[in-house]
C-alpha cells in the first residue's frame, strides 16, 4: 500500500464543478490513468482519495491538496507520467508525493484558505468598503438559515489591484477548520457587492503543520 | 447577415461569467468537458449544431447524439458542437440579458451555425424545439426563415410521423442517420459553392433517399376532417420516402464526452444489436428498427476496453431492444467475465427476456443486486400477453421470478401496460394477483427483505405499428385501472407507480397527428407548454385551450378506431415493414393468434425484400431466415 499525495490546480474548465463532482472527475482521472488503486470494502466500493478541503462551485484554486492510496507502491515519476496523461481540462497537475500511511487525514490539519478575489466590475469605494469591514467587531452571516459571525474568521483581508481601471483584486485569509469556515463569497456579499460580481480562487491552504 | 452577428463568442463568455453562478447546475452550460471536440470555427466549412431539445442531464446520456458527434467532427470539412434545452433559471437570464442559445464548444450563437440538427426521440419534446428556435432568436415557421438563416433538420424515432411537426422543420431525417449526415453535408457543400437559392438546396436535398421536406406538400383533409392525402408541390420530390438504414453498424463510438456533473446514466452505452425480431404489437421501435443487425463480440470487448480507457467510466450499458436475442449473448457475458472481471466495471444488460437463462447471464456478469431484477411481461394474463404478441407463459413468469430470488435478488421490477386493445378490468385484476404471487414467492425464499415494484404505463398506438388502427383507452377506464392497481397493490414489500394518463394522452396526439397540430403546438407552446417530459411542467391547460382554439379536438387523434380504409398522415413514410403486413398482424391479434420470434421463421414483413440490394451489396449482413409460408388464419 502506498499513499501519494497530489498537489493540484481546478482552473477555469471546471469552476462550475462542485466538491462532489470534482471527487468524481478525480476518481475517473486515477481510472484512466491506470493506477493500481486502492478500493473501499462495502456494498458499492470506491477508490480511496480524499480532498483536503471543499470548494464551493464556481472556485478555481491552486495548490489544492488530496491523498490517493495506491495498492503497490510505484515510483513518483511512473505514477506523475500516468496521471499526467489521463488529466481532463480543469485540473493540472503539480507535484506529488509519498506520504506515511499513519499520517492523520489532511482534513484534520486543515487551519486556513487563502483566496483570491477578483471584481468583475469595478468597485469605486473598494478600499472604504474593506475598511468597514475589518472595523466592525462582528458580521453576522446567515447560511442555511442559521447565522454565524464572520468577523472572528477573518485572519487578513489586502487589496491587491487598487485601480478601479484594471480588474480590482483582493486577497484574504479565512479560518478553515472542521468546526467552522468562512467563505469568500459570503465575505464579498457582507461589503455589499453580490457575489456574482465576483470570481473566486482559492490560492493556498494553510495546516497546523508543516506538511512534506 | 447573420441575425446575431453582435453576439460574438467573446462577449457570450463573458456574460457567462455572471449569470452561470447565479443558475443551478451551471456545468450545464459551460462546456470544456474531457472529450469535447473543438475545431477551428474559421478554417472549417460547415458548422452543424446538434441540439437534444430537453436538458443537458438528460440529452448528454443519449447515444444518437454521441454517434452523430462523432461522426461529423471526423470529416476535416466540418465540425459538430452540442446545445440542449436551457433550463427554466438559466432561459430566464438569458432573455433577461437578451443572450441567444449557444453553442457549449466555442460558444457561438445557434443561428451562426449553417445547420441545426434536432434530434427527437420521443413527441413531448416538441414544444422545447420551439423554445430552442425562439431562444436562438429564430423564426419558429420554416416559411418565414430565408437563405441566411440555418437550415432546420430533425431525426429520431419520433419524427416517423414528421407531420405534426412539419411546418418548423426543413427537412426530415427518416431512418438511421449515420450515412445520411454524410450526405447531406456534402450536399450543403456543393449547394454553397452553386451560390443558389434555399430551395434548390431542399430540391437537393430532397434527392437524398431518407431525407424528406415537408414543404414540397401540400396535405388534403376530407369533409369530416380526416386526412386525405398529400400533394406534392415539387416535381422532383419522392412520393414515398422510405426510412435509410446502414447495412452494417458503424465502428461504436468510445470516446465519449464525460460530463463534470451527474447525468441519468453514467455509463459507456454500447449498442450491441440493433432491430428486433419479437415483433411486440405495441412496439414503435421494434417495428421501425427493422433489420437485426448485431456487433460482432470482439468489437464489443475491444470498444470496452477503448472506452474505459478513454472515459475511466466504471459502468458499461450493452443496449439492444432484446439483449437475450443477441446471436453471442453466452460469449459474449463469458469474454466479458474474462477481460474486465477484475476491474471494478460494472456491466448492465437490460431488455432480457423472462426466462431462467437471464438470470443465468446477470449472475455470469456479476451485477450487483442492488438495483434489483427487472422484468417486462407488459401484461398479467396469457390471452393479454397473445394479443400483444409478447406470448410468455405465466409457469415461465414465476419460474423465473424464483430463479432470481434463488440467486440472491430481493427486490423484482414488473413493468405493465394497462390500456391494451381489448383489455378487461380482470386482465387489470390480473397484474395485481401475479404480482402478489411474484410477492408470496419471494417471501418464502428471500423472507421480509422482498420488494416487488410494480410499474405501469399507458399503452399508446403508435404509428408504423400493428395497434395504429387502435383507440386509445379512455380517461374514465384508465383512471378506473389505476384504482384497481391501487386498491389493490398495498402494502410494505409492494410499490405501484404508473404514468399519469394525461402525458400518455398527450404523446399520443403528438406522436398520431396531422399537420393540423403544427398551430396547437405553436398556441400551446405561446401559452407557456415546454418541458412535456416534466411531470411537474406539463401545462394541459394549455394544451386544451390550442386545441379549442385551433378547432380541433384531442380525441379525434387519440380515441378514435380507425377504419381500415382511412388514410394514416404517415402513410408516406416508408419504415420497410409493409402495411399489409401491420393490418395482418392487428387483425390476428384480435384473435388472439401470435407471431412468434421471426427468427424461428419468416413471416414476410417487407423487410427483406425492400432492402434487398443494400444487403447484397454489402455482403449478407442481417439475419432475415429464409422465407416460410405460414398460414394466415
Amino acid at each position: 500500500m502506498m499513499r501519494v499525495r497530489v498537489n493540484f490546480d481546478k482552473t477555469e474548465e471546471m469552476r462550475f464543478t462542485g466538491h462532489l463532482d470534482l471527487y468524481r472527475t478525480w476518481e475517473r482521472t486515477l481510472r484512466r490513468a491506470g493506477l493500481p488503486l486502492a478500493y473501499s470494502q462495502g456494498f458499492k466500493p470506491h477508490p480511496r482519495l480524499q480532498i483536503a478541503a471543499a470548494l464551493p462551485l464556481g472556485f478555481t484554486s491552486s495548490n489544492d491538496l488530496m491523498d490517493i492510496w495506491l495498492e503497490e507502491k510505484l515510483p513518483i515519476s511512473f505514477i506523475q507520467s500516468c496521471i499526467l496523461a489521463a488529466l481532463p481540462p480543469g485540473l493540472q497537475l503539480n507535484s506529488l508525493t509519498e506520504v506515511p500511511l499513519n499520517q492523520p487525514a489532511l482534513q484534520s490539519l486543515l487551519t486556513a484558505s487563502e483566496y483570491q478575489i477578483t471584481f468583475l466590475e469595478s468597485i469605486l469605494d473598494l478600499e472604504q468598503r474593506v475598511q468597514a469591514l475589518t472595523k466592525h467587531s462582528s458580521i453576522l452571516i446567515e447560511r442555511r438559515g442559521k447565522n454565524y459571525d464572520l468577523r472572528p474568521l477573518l485572519l487578513s483581508i489586502e487589496i491587491l489591484i487598487h485601480n478601479a481601471e484594471e480588474q480590482q483584486r483582493l486577497k484574504t485569509l479565512l479560518r478553515t477548520d472542521s468546526a467552522l469556515h468562512a467563505r469568500p463569497d459570503e465575505l464579498v456579499n457582507a461589503m455589499g457587492i453580490p457575489a456574482e460580481k465576483a470570481l473566486f480562487h482559492r490560492l493556498k491552504l494553510h495546516f497546523n503543520q508543516e506538511l512534506t | 447577415m447573420k441575425s446575431d452577428s453582435v453576439f460574438t463568442p467573446q462577449l457570450i463568455q463573458k456574460s457567462l461569467l455572471s449569470i452561470l453562478p447565479t443558475v443551478q447546475k451551471p456545468a450545464r452550460y459551460s462546456g470544456g468537458e474531457l472529450n469535447q471536440i473543438v475545431k477551428d470555427w474559421q478554417s472549417t466549412a460547415v458548422h452543424w449544431c446538434l441540439v437534444f431539445p430537453d436538458i443537458y442531464d438528460i440529452g448528454m446520456s443519449n447515444l444518437g447524439m454521441a454517434i452523430l458527434y462523432d461522426l461529423i467532427n471526423q470529416r476535416s470539412d466540418a465540425l459538430a458542437e452540442r446545445a440542449f434545452a436551457p433550463w427554466v433559471d438559466m432561459e430566464t437570464k438569458l432573455r433577461q440579458n437578451h443572450l441567444p442559445l449557444y453553442s457549449l464548444e466555442t460558444k457561438h450563437p445557434l443561428s451562426a451555425f449553417d445547420i441545426i440538427g434536432f434530434s427527437l426521440p420521443y413527441e413531448s419534446l416538441y414544444t422545447n424545439v420551439l423554445n430552442i428556435l425562439d431562444l436562438a432568436n429564430l423564426e419558429i415557421w420554416s416559411e418565414k426563415r430565408a437563405e441566411q438563416h440555418p437550415l432546420i433538420i430533425a431525426g429520431g424515432h419520433a419524427t416517423y410521423n414528421p407531420e405534426p411537426m412539419a411546418a418548423f422543420i426543413d427537412a426530415f431525417v427518416i431512418g438511421e442517420g449515420e450515412e445520411v449526415v454524410q450526405e447531406i453535408i456534402d450536399v450543403f457543400q456543393s449547394w454553397r459553392k452553386s451560390a443558389s437559392s434555399r430551395a434548390s438546396l431542399l430540391r437537393q436535398l430532397a434527392n437524398i433517399d431518407g431525407i424528406y421536406i415537408p414543404s414540397f406538400y401540400k396535405a388534403h383533409y376530407h369533409l369530416d376532417g380526416t386526412f386525405s392525402h398529400l400533394e406534392k408541390r415539387e416535381e422532383s420530390a419522392p412520393t414515398i420516402i422510405s426510412k435509410r438504414i446502414v447495412a452494417h453498424l458503424p465502428p461504436a463510438p468510445y470516446r465519449f464526452i464525460v460530463p463534470y456533473i451527474e447525468t441519468v446514466h453514467e455509463r459507456i452505452p454500447i449498442e450491441i444489436m440493433r432491430g428486433c425480431t419479437r415483433g411486440c404489437r405495441f412496439c414503435h421501435a421494434g417495428m421501425v428498427t427493422r433489420p437485426i443487425r448485431e456487433r460482432s463480440v470482439s468489437e464489443i470487448i475491444e470498444t470496452i476496453q477503448k472506452a474505459v480507457q478513454a472515459t475511466g467510466y466504471n459502468e458499461v450499458g450493452l443496449l439492444s431492444l432484446s439483449s437475450s436475442d443477441y446471436t453471442h449473448i453466452a460469449d459474449l457475458v463469458k469474454e466479458i467475465q474474462c477481460h474486465f472481471s477484475s476491474n471494478h466495471l460494472s456491466i448492465s444488460l437490460p431488455s432480457l427476456r423472462i426466462e431462467t437463462f437471464s438470470v443465468e447471464l446477470m449472475q455470469a456478469l456479476g451485477t450487483t443486486r442492488r438495483g434489483g431484477f427487472t422484468l417486462a411481461p407488459e401484461a398479467a394474463t396469457e390471452r393479454m400477453r397473445n394479443l400483444i404478441n409478447k406470448p410468455i407463459s405465466t409457469q415461465d413468469l414465476l419460474q423465473t421470478t424464483q430463479a432470481i430470488f434463488e440467486n440472491g435478488w430481493s427486490t423484482i421490477k414488473l413493468y405493465f401496460m394497462i390500456g391494451h386493445p381489448l383489455e378487461t378490468l380482470a386482465d387489470v385484476q390480473a397484474i395485481a394477483d401475479l404480482s402478489k404471487e411474484v410477492l408470496s414467492l419471494g417471501k418464502k425464499i428471500v423472507g421480509h427483505r422482498v420488494q416487488i415494484h410494480v410499474s405501469v404505463s399507458t399503452f399508446i398506438p403508435k404509428p408504423h405499428t400493428p395497434f395504429q388502427w387502435v383507440a386509445c383507452d379512455s380517461m374514465e377506464n384508465i383512471q378506473e385501472k389505476i384504482e384497481l392497481l391501487h386498491r389493490n397493490l398495498r402494502g410494505k414489500n409492494l410499490k405501484l407507480t404508473w404514468n399519469s394518463p394525461e402525458a400518455t394522452f398527450l404523446e399520443a396526439w403528438l406522436s398520431r397527428g396531422d399537420r393540423r397540430l403544427a398551430e396547437v403546438i405553436y398556441l400551446a407552446w405561446k401559452m407557456g407548454a415546454k418541458f412535456d417530459a416534466w411531470n411537474d411542467h406539463r401545462n394541459m391547460d394549455a394544451w386544451y385551450q390550442a386545441f379549442a382554439d385551433c378547432g380541433l379536438q384531442p380525441e379525434f387523434y387519440t380515441h378514435r378506431l380507425r377504419p381500415i380504409t382511412e388514410a394514416f398522415p404517415w402513410d408516406h413514410i416508408d419504415i420497410g415493414v409493409r402495411k399489409k403486413y401491420l393490418m395482418q398482424d392487428y387483425q390476428r391479434s384480435l384473435q388472439e393468434q401470435t407471431r412468434p420470434d421471426c427468427r424461428q421463421g419468416c413471416y414476410a414483413c417487407g423487410i427483406l425484400p425492400k432492402y434487398n440490394s443494400l444487403r447484397r451489396e454489402r455482403g449478407l449482413t442481417w439475419k432475415c431466415p429464409p422465407l416460410k409460408i405460414h398460414s394466415t388464419a
